[in-house]
């Protein structure tokens, strides 16, 4: 392994970080077992030596495994999603707010919307990374940005 | 009315914990140090053969040079017998040819070939 290899894992983390721990904490609802995923898919890029040639749909595949595992090993204390960025973005009780509503979201659905409007990772790149075409993620990904709309409006009412 | 798409972007990534980075970080010098931060040196494959190709060569050349051990004379090269005593009872005279190297005889003696030195 040459040390251009490691300089691109470090680039890799250092681009996505964010975005990655952002993900595992949208599926696992607890930031420990977020980090543990995260630090688990860094741990697999040095075990393997190279750098896929697409890596942010390839990190944010490997997370959505280590989280599923972590999910199935069971659920622990749950934990807010959109606290972070105090002072920046809507206000607290707006976030409260659209953090309820996706989360009476279809799960399905509730990620795609995430790795969308959240991650900006496009639906070539969301099709990667839960396995199907770039159109059935467009399709989740509609359906569910009007369920969460109708959502919104109820709670405004 | 809130556009959920515009809330969504508009909300931060949460920051990642420091004790992440610090692991991340860990996981990268161990790993590094695991791989010497290189690949292992191999020897190519024509160096292999390069250097079988030279070793043959020389052996070639200089084999004039190295002096064999003439191989023990069997029963058919003895002409004439000039031993007049027999040495011991179980020794047998194989061949009065001496051995061009040692200048001695060669006896069988139970079943195995020995050199006769003087004095024996």
């Amino acid at each position: 392994m040459s040390t251009d290899f490691f300089d691109q894992v470090r680039r890799c983390y250092v681009e996505n970080h964010r975005g990655l721990f952002g993900y595992a904490l949208s599926l696992t609802r607890n930031r420990a077992a977020a980090e543990d995923a995260v630090h688990a898919v860094i741990c697999r890029l040095l075990d393997r030596g190279t750098i896929p040639s697409e890596p942010r749909p390839y990190l944010y595949r490997a997370v959505r495994n280590a989280a599923v595992d972590t999910w199935r090993r069971g659920a622990s204390r749950e934990e807010p999603l959109f606290d972070g960025g105090a002072g920046s973005g809507p206000d607290p009780e707006l976030r409260l707010q659209l953090e309820a509503c996706l989360f009476r979201l279809d799960t399905d659905q509730r990620e795609v919307i995430l790795l969308k409007a959240w991650q900006g990772l496009t639906f070539r790149e969301i099709g990667e990374v839960r396995g199907q075409p770039a159109n059935s993620a467009a399709s989740l990904y509609r359906r569910g940005l009007h369920k969460l709309k109708a959502l919104l409006e109820e709670k405004e009412r | 009315m809130t556009d959920p798409e515009k809330l969504i972007g508009a909300t931060p990534l949460p920051e990642p914990p420091e004790s992440l980075n610090r692991r991340v970080a860990a996981a990268m010098d161990e790993a590094r140090h695991r791989h010497g931060g290189r690949r292992p040196a191999m020897v190519p494959l024509w160096a292999f053969a390069a250097g079988c190709m030279a070793c043959t060569l020389i052996g070639f050349l200089i084999h004039p040079l190295v002096e064999w051990p003439a191989p023990p004379p069997t029963a058919s090269d003895g002409v004439g017998v000039v031993i007049v005593e027999p040495l011991r009872r179980d020794l047998r005279v194989l061949g009065t040819k001496p051995d061009r190297k040692q200048r001695s005889f060669w006896l069988e003696e139970r079943g195995e070939l020995k050199p006769l030195v003087r004095g024996n």
